[in-house]
């Protein structure tokens, strides 16, 4: 079995860095934190993750931004996105559906809970 | 009385002693066609005279010489009491030439004489029929004449009486008179053509039929038949007329031999012109009835016809008279009985009625007084007003009153209220004064009625004190009310809705409601809401919520109540509205529920992160990796220091919004103040290598201090977390008139100018992420904002993107 490779770009550094850890620790997925869009976008010029998890509401760039230039490079189109979002109303899980994303998780997530979370909507 | 001749023979009486010159006359004189004689003979004198008084005979022949005596003493006694006496006579003599006989004949009257010897055929019918026409011409002449009498009689007794009656027997009788008949009846046809003798002359012995009902089938069946054009029923004899049994039946009635009858026809009634009859009768023998007898009773019927009229018409106009005499008795009776009721209903009035003569004295008073004043009516007679003392203002208003009718002459109306005896209560009446006039048309007296108005009054004053409290509370309540028409005009607007919308009255009365005052993107739905409730005002929506425009073209939410309006028919004639303006009540409620929303996130994710971290750390997982577990532990101890100055900033904010915290006011000098904050900061900005320069003169404010302190901190840290490092920062106090301004000016990066307002939000950070990376809970400036409104001060930020920001408040000397 591959090591699983995970990009989170997320504003809340602390809650971040918590989650890498968990995601290490319980899966041994390696993660990668970013702490803007712009950072992310910036990274995956060099990695190529399994799945991005995205934050969508961040400072200067937010997550819906992100994920349209991820969906105009042929090199990260593919990859499966994952929304992170305070916004869990009915219409909006909706609208992110309809951006072809794999699935949302709530904020502020759980943990120790985001990593079974990830897996059972990527049938890991 | 004469008999009747049935021919129109001439009687000749011959008076000769020899039978053989009578039989030779007779034979010579019936040559005479032309001629129709009728002879009496006589042979002696004696006879001669017989015969002449007897009979009357038309002519005489007479001989001269007769046995008993001469022929002229037959002349003598044809021409006795006559002075020239002109005599149907002629004398035959046997003397052929004797002039002195003819001298006596002529004399005598003789209107000829003939010689014996002269006689021929030829020369007898020549003598004879020359007097015998002179005769007949006379006989004519003399019955026109008479004709002309009886018609001249009957046009002066038309003349004289106006009374049909007295006409009809008028007339009847001259008649009979002139006509020599037994009976002359008018008879009078009844609408049925039944009818009734109404006048009659008639000889004895014969019966009178006057007022007999005949009952001829004859004339209903024919309305009259020939008669109604004016046809003469002319019969010398009834048994010889051919006339029908029934007919005869009724001649015989009366009893009747010959009878002449001619309708009386009316010209004027088209319809059935033929009013009656005027019939002649000879009882008992026939009667060849003469063509002039014929004219003159068809002509007399004429006269009848206008006499008629005349009496017709003088009977109308006498019936005329007696209804108009009765309708003025009964008009007099009843105006009598009105009279005696209109002083019945006057006297008894609960109106004080009352009549003043030009000076102002009463004339009359009616006893309505009594219960109004407790004094009788008979004590105000010939008294003013003035003299009877009553209230001055009630003297006053009645004299100006009438002295406005004397000179205008126009009827007054006008309202005064007096006090009723024993205490009774006020009572208000409605005045009308009224001008009456002579006749020489000068105002004569003035009649003033007093009606009592008292419980209208009564009732007006509840109805206006009830509209009073309706007006103030309509103009005073702190709520829109707003009423519209049917076709949604709007027809009241109190003054809070004006206040509202900032419009005037006379830009919002009769308006269009909707095209006016709701957003457009509202309309299409309360108007089909509307048109649902005109068709069903069951659905009508009591209760409702939208948003109007002001005259800025702001959008303000109102609460409706509604109420359907409907006139005494039930009627819809409109609505009327009053709303609640909710605008800043939902407004509350919004950041109410975003600041929860915020807020409970805010909370959430650094408990997150540190319940991640200490369940790692429980867990064991990190057992092996020391520096891991360090770092898990460092964020825990992080976020949970940011967790208690959000929970602290939160509640600190909340209890200032609330007006929960008092401030601690106390008289301060700023420069002492400004030192504190900059010792507080000093630190920090060293660690940042920015500078604070503060130049701040010593002021005396009454403040809370320590909020003063709190909130200039907040600003100053603001301040150095945006700015570069080795820049400078300065604070300032300023103090103008009424105030002292604080400002915190750096040179960092700057905030856009659409978010100037919204940094004071909660939570509403430019960048929601740059107070967490600052180490801010995002309720700073927020809290400042609280501390310096609570002074009374204001605070606002100017800024120039990436050239610096300048945060001032204001703090006022005194509240």
């Amino acid at each position: 079995m591959n090591i699983k490779s995970i990009l989170l770009i997320d504003d809340e550094i602390n809650l971040a860095q918590v989650v890498a850890v968990c995601l290490e620790s319980f899966k041994g997925w390696k993660v990668t934190v970013a702490n803007s869009g712009k950072e992310g976008l910036r990274l995956l010029e060099t990695i190529k993750p399994d799945t991005i998890l995205l934050d969508v509401m961040m400072p200067d760039m937010d997550g819906i931004t992100v994920y349209q230039n991820l969906q105009k490079n042929p090199d990260t189109q593919h990859i499966p996105v994952i929304f992170l979002t305070a916004k869990v109303q009915v219409s909006d899980r909706q609208r992110f559906a309809q951006l072809g994303i794999v699935g949302t998780i709530a904020k502020p997530f759980e943990p120790l809970k985001i990593a079974d979370q990830i897996a059972e909507l990527l049938d890991w | 009385m004469t008999s009747p001749t049935l021919d129109s023979a001439i009687t000749i009486l011959i008076v000769d002693d020899s039978e053989e010159d009578r039989v030779t006359y007779m034979r010579y004189l019936k040559s005479d066609i032309s001629r129709s004689y009728h002879f009496l003979e006589a042979s002696t004198l004696e006879e001669g005279l017989n015969f002449w008084r007897s009979h009357h005979p038309d002519l005489v022949l007479v001989d001269y010489s007769l046995p008993d005596g001469e022929g002229l003493e037959l002349l003598e006694a044809m021409g006795e009491g006559v002075l020239v006496p002109k005599l149907e006579a002629i004398v035959l003599t046997g003397h052929y030439g004797n002039e002195q006989l003819i001298l006596q004949t002529m004399r005598l009257g003789a209107a000829d004489y003939l010689s014996k010897s002269e006689v021929t055929a030829l020369s007898l019918c020549n003598r004879v029929g020359r007097v015998v026409d002179h005769l007949l011409l006379s006989r004519k002449l003399q019955r026109l004449q008479n004709q002309e009498i009886v018609m001249a009689k009957i046009a002066l007794h038309i003349r004289q009486y106006f009374d049909l009656d007295a006409i009809s027997n008028a007339i009847v009788q001259e008649i009979r008179i002139f006509l020599k008949a037994d009976r002359t009846v008018i008879y009078q046809f009844n609408p049925d053509m039944s009818g009734v003798v109404i006048a009659e002359s008639v000889l004895p012995p014969w019966e009178t039929c006057l007022h007999r009902q005949l009952s001829d089938e004859y004339f209903p069946e024919n309305m009259g038949g020939e008669y109604r054009e004016g046809r003469v029923f002319v019969a010398p004899d009834i048994y010889k007329a051919n006339l029908s049994e029934c007919h005869v039946q009724m001649l015989e009635q009366f009893p009747t031999r010959a009878s002449l009858i001619v309708p009386i026809l009316r010209p004027n009634h088209l319809d059935n012109p033929l009013w009656g009859l005027l019939c002649t009768y000879q009882c008992f023998e026939p009667h060849l009835w003469d063509e002039l007898d014929i004219r003159l009773l068809q002509q007399l019927s004429v006269q009848l016809a206008i006499a008629l009229q005349q009496a017709e018409l003088y009977r109308n106009l006498q019936n005329s008279n007696t209804d108009l005499e009765n309708r003025v008795a009964e008009r007099t009776a009843e105006l009598f009985k009105r009279q005696q009721e209109s002083i019945a209903l006057i006297e008894n009035s609960p109106n004080l009625i009352l009549r003043l003569d030009r000076q102002l004295r009463h004339l009359y008073i009616n006893s309505a007084i009594e219960k109004i004043l407790g004094i009788p009516p008979a004590a105000f007679i010939g008294k003013t007003f003035r003299e009877m003392g009553l209230p001055e203002r009630s003297i006053l208003i009645a004299e100006d009153t009438i002295r406005t009718l004397l000179i205008t002459g126009i009827p007054q109306q006008y309202e005064i209220d007096f006090p009723l005896s024993d205490n009774r209560g006020i009572a208000y009446y409605q005045v009308s004064v009224i001008p009456e006039y002579d006749a020489d048309g000068e105002i004569a007296t003035i009649l003033m009625v007093y009606a009592d108005i008292t419980s209208n009054k009564l009732g007006e004053i509840a109805l206006q004190e009830a509209h009073r409290r309706w007006q103030s509370l309509l103009d005073n309540v702190r709520l829109i009310v707003i009423s519209l028409d049917n076709e949604w005009k709007v027809e009241y607007a109190n003054p809070f809705f004006l206040e509202s919308t900032g419009y005037e009255l006379e830009e919002v009365i009769g308006k269009d409601w909707l095209s006016c005052f709701v957003p457009q993107t509202e309309q299409v739905k309360i108007t089909q809401d509307f048109i649902g409730f005109m068709g069903n005002p069951e659905q009508f929506h009591k209760y409702y919520q939208n948003s109007i425009v002001t005259k800025t073209g702001q959008e303000r939410v109102v609460s409706w109540n509604n109420t359907i309006l409907r006139n005494h028919n039930g009627e819809i004639i409109g609505t009327i509205s009053i709303g609640e303006d909710i605008t800043e009540k939902l407004k509350v409620e919004r950041i109410k529920s975003e600041f929860i929303s915020i807020a409970s996130h805010e909370l959430r994710t650094p408990l997150s992160s540190i319940r991640g971290a200490l369940g790692l750390l429980a867990s064991g997982v990190l057992a092996n990796q020391p520096e891991v577990a360090q770092h898990m532990l460092n964020i825990a101890s992080s976020d949970t220091e940011r967790l208690v100055r959000l929970v602290n900033d939160i509640l600190d904010l909340e209890r200032l919004e609330s007006n929960n915290v008092t401030l601690n006011r106390q008289w301060s000098d700023t420069s002492e103040i400004c030192q504190q904050v900059i010792e507080t900061m000093e630190a920090i900005a060293a660690e940042s290598q920015i500078e604070i320069i503060s130049n701040v003169p010593s002021q005396q404010i009454f403040a809370d201090r320590d909020r003063i302190v709190q909130t200039l901190v907040n600003l100053l840290s603001n301040a150095v977390k945006f700015s570069m490092p080795h820049s400078q920062i300065h604070l300032e106090v300023e103090a103008i008139t009424d105030e002292i301004i604080f400002r915190v000016r750096d040179h960092g990066r700057g905030i856009p100018e659409s978010n100037l307002e919204s940094i004071f939000e909660r939570f509403n950070q430019v960048d929601a992420s740059d107070s967490r990376q600052m180490g801010g809970t995002g309720l700073g400036l927020a809290i400042c904002r609280s501390i310096v409104q609570q002074h009374g001060g204001k605070i606002w930020v100017e800024s120039v993107v990436n050239q610096g920001s300048t945060v001032s408040f204001t703090i006022p000397h005194r509240i």
